[in-house]
């Protein structure tokens, strides 16, 4: 056995040239500008006049597992906090605009739904996890940021930081 | 029956007793419905039946095998995964012995004698039942298992633990796995042991996962494993040359003698490429295997998984498999282990089992998986398994030739 | 024949920065979403496949440890 121990240490440390530098650190942060989405080339109508409104940006895609679950959520969101102001601007990443298409037919939505085709915005945004959230204020700050969708633990904080964004 | 000095011979095999209905599988199957119930949402969590039928021709093994299976994300850093197996075997084997036209005996027999490897009936069924916990947080990922087997004449236990770590952003996922399995080996009227045998076996597995492009996976892992103890077939016989045989065809045989020890070193690769203008994907592998038996042996795998419409996927696949011989393989062997007078010399070890061969197997077929509804797929499957010797010495009859038929459905719930 | 698997892995674990990786970027993985992509679409099916296999060759996994013996071999 101790030799299989030294053995393994050699395979662990001639593993380790796999360790490359982990990319994808210089994502959009709290307190940053998020980029102007009417000069982002995205396909679709984008609300006009956002300027003043509590904005929740939602980078997602019909392949991705955990959207299908935060559609219905995002949906309830905007009847609730809708009235009060809140504007959610869901932005695919699809390449293929019939998947897109057709996962808005099986998830359909009121709130304003656009594609970022050319994967432009999302990559200057540089998010973490397919789906991510950037939750923005009057200013087009950014607040509060999601990444992934964890269920009633999502919907909750989404809430509470909504709450807290409308009540200024 | 025959016996032989102080080695004692194989009597005719008895059928095992039929397996009774098990409590397991019934507990498991109320469960997954319990679980099912919960929530409709579309979800990852599934709950999997499948049926396979294992044919051999002309009479040899067939074992019906029924498999179900739960996955649940009950907490978002929580997989809960379960399985039950429940194996029905029967049909006729090799016993060892090689055709009675190839034994030599004193007593004049009319001809003709058969080419054909004799064979014996066995039958038996088998319970195995596996769980794991899949725990997330963040980037690691760790996976405690635990298996059980249950045959009339075999009884494991088994013990696992994987983790995997993701990084460069999900691009690599090192692995490291270990597991063990703590076998008994169970006598009876048809077995040359007369005492429980035990095994224990190690595996070790290192490996990675590597995006190549937005479109290719490729994956490397490193396996050792070392078993110990009781390592023979406890059916299966051996034929000596100078012990003096009857009937050829009610052959007389010695119990088999594989060591008791065996590392294993195995090197495995696989390639996954999304071809998007075809709506296809295929895979290829290609594993590299070495033992202390003196096997070496080389696997290649390819399938192509072809999306018809928007629920249809076909997947034909062709795998090949090619085995040098262990170093103690032989058809029959010189000398009478029984005879303090033959100055032959009996090798230390010896089997007969031609699955230890120098051979090769092709395996061919497809599947069909159909995602009838956002709640349900199907599937059903066609294989064949072929296996031929390459020693030009192992009676062709010996090894087996199977249809394998497979249906299956998967719930999402 | 401990020694040469050994260098071989080493090896191995070397080449893989080597073959020219494009990094994927977390919006980047439609394709590898789809089902037809999944590493073990089919583990059920999988694992009945490998279990004849293991009862009628010498050789035996590779893929993965775990899922306890039998007394098919």
């Amino acid at each position: 056995m101790p030799t299989l121990r030294l053995d393994l240490l050699a395979l662990m440390a001639s593993l380790c040239s796999l360790l490359g530098s982990n990319a994808g650190a210089g994502g959009l942060k709290t307190g940053d500008t998020f980029p102007d989405l009417q000069a982002a080339g995205l396909e679709g109508h984008c609300p006009a006049d956002l300027k003043g409104k509590t904005v929740l940006v939602d980078f997602w895609a019909s392949w991705c597992g955990p959207c299908k679950q935060s559609f219905p959520v995002m949906e309830e969101l905007h009847k609730q906090y809708g009235p009060r102001g809140l504007v959610i601007i869901a932005i695919s990443v699809d390449q293929n605009k019939r998947d897109m298409a057709d996962f808005l037919k099986k998830n359909p939505v009121s709130f304003a739904v656009l594609r970022d085709a050319a994967q432009k915005l999302v990559a200057r945004v540089d998010v973490a996890a397919m789906p991510s959230s950037f939750l923005l204020d009057g200013q087009g700050k950014v607040r509060f940021i999601h990444t992934g969708f964890h269920g009633a633990e999502t919907r909750k904080e989404y809430e509470r930081q909504i709450e807290s964004l409308l009540g200024k | 029956m025959n016996r032989a000095g102080t080695q004692a011979l194989k009597p005719e095999p008895q059928p095992a007793e039929p397996g009774c209905q098990h409590p397991a599988a019934a507990l498991a199957l109320a469960a997954a419905l319990y679980l099912m119930q919960l929530n409709r949402a579309a979800s990852q969590d599934h709950f999997d039946y499948r049926f396979e039928n294992y044919q051999e021709d002309n009479g040899r093994m067939g074992v019906q095998t029924q498999t179900w299976l739960f996955e649940k994300t009950v907490k978002p850093w929580l997989t809960l995964r379960g399985q039950v197996v429940y194996d029905a075997i029967s049909g006729n084997t090799p016993i060892g012995s090689p055709p009675p036209s190839q034994i030599k005996s004193p007593f004049p027999l009319p001809p003709p004698l058969s080419t054909s490897v004799p064979t014996a009936f066995l039958r038996d069924n088998r319970w195995a039942g596996e769980f794991e916990a899949a725990l997330n947080y963040g980037p690691h990922h760790l996976t405690p298992q635990f298996s059980y087997s249950s045959e009339h004449d075999y009884l494991s236990y088994g013990a696992a633990l994987n983790y995997s770590l993701d990084l460069n952003e999900k691009n690599t996922s090192l692995n490291l796995g270990w597991a063990h399995d703590w076998d008994s080996i169970l006598p009876n009227g048809a077995t040359y042991i007369f005492t429980k045998q035990h095994k224990n076996t190690d595996d070790i597995l290192i490996g990675a996962s590597q995006l190549l492009g937005p479109n290719t996976v490729l994956t490397f892992d490193f396996t050792f494993r070392n078993s110990s103890g009781y390592l023979s077939d406890p059916y299966r016989g051996v034929l000596f040359d100078d012990y003096p045989q009857g009937d050829p065809n009610h052959p007389s045989l010695f119990a088999e003698r594989r060591p008791d020890y065996r590392e294993c070193y195995i090197a495995y690769a696989s390639v996954m490429q999304y071809i998007k203008a075809l709506r296809g994907s295929a895979e290829g592998s290609y594993r590299f295997y070495a033992d202390t038996f003196g096997i070496f042996a080389h696997t290649v795998g390819v399938a192509w998984h072809q999306k018809i419409g928007p629920r249809l996927v076909i997947s034909p696949l062709f795998r090949y498999y090619e085995q040098s011989a262990a170093d103690f393989y032989g058809t029959q062997f010189a000398g009478d282990p029984s005879n303090p007078y033959d100055t032959t010399r009996i090798p230390a070890y010896y089997s007969a089992d031609y699955r230890l061969s120098h051979m090769e197997t092709f395996t061919y077929g497809a599947e069909v998986s159909a995602r009838v509804l956002s709640w349900l797929t199907l599937n059903l499957g066609f294989k064949r398994y072929e296996m031929m010797g390459l020693d030009g010495v192992t009676s062709p009859s010996a090894y087996a030739h199977a249809s394998i038929l497979t249906v299956g459905s998967r719930v999402w719930f | 024949m401990r020694m040469k698997f050994i260098l071989l892995l080493a090896l191995a674990s070397g080449c893989i920065p080597m073959t020219g990786c494009q990094h994927v970027k977390p919006w980047q993985r439609g394709a590898l979403a789809d089902p037809i992509m999944t590493a073990d679409l089919d583990p059920v099916g999988t694992q009945q496949a490998e279990h004849v296999f293991f009862s009628r060759e010498a050789a035996s996994g590779g893929r993965g440890v775990g899922g306890g013996g039998c007394g098919c071999n």
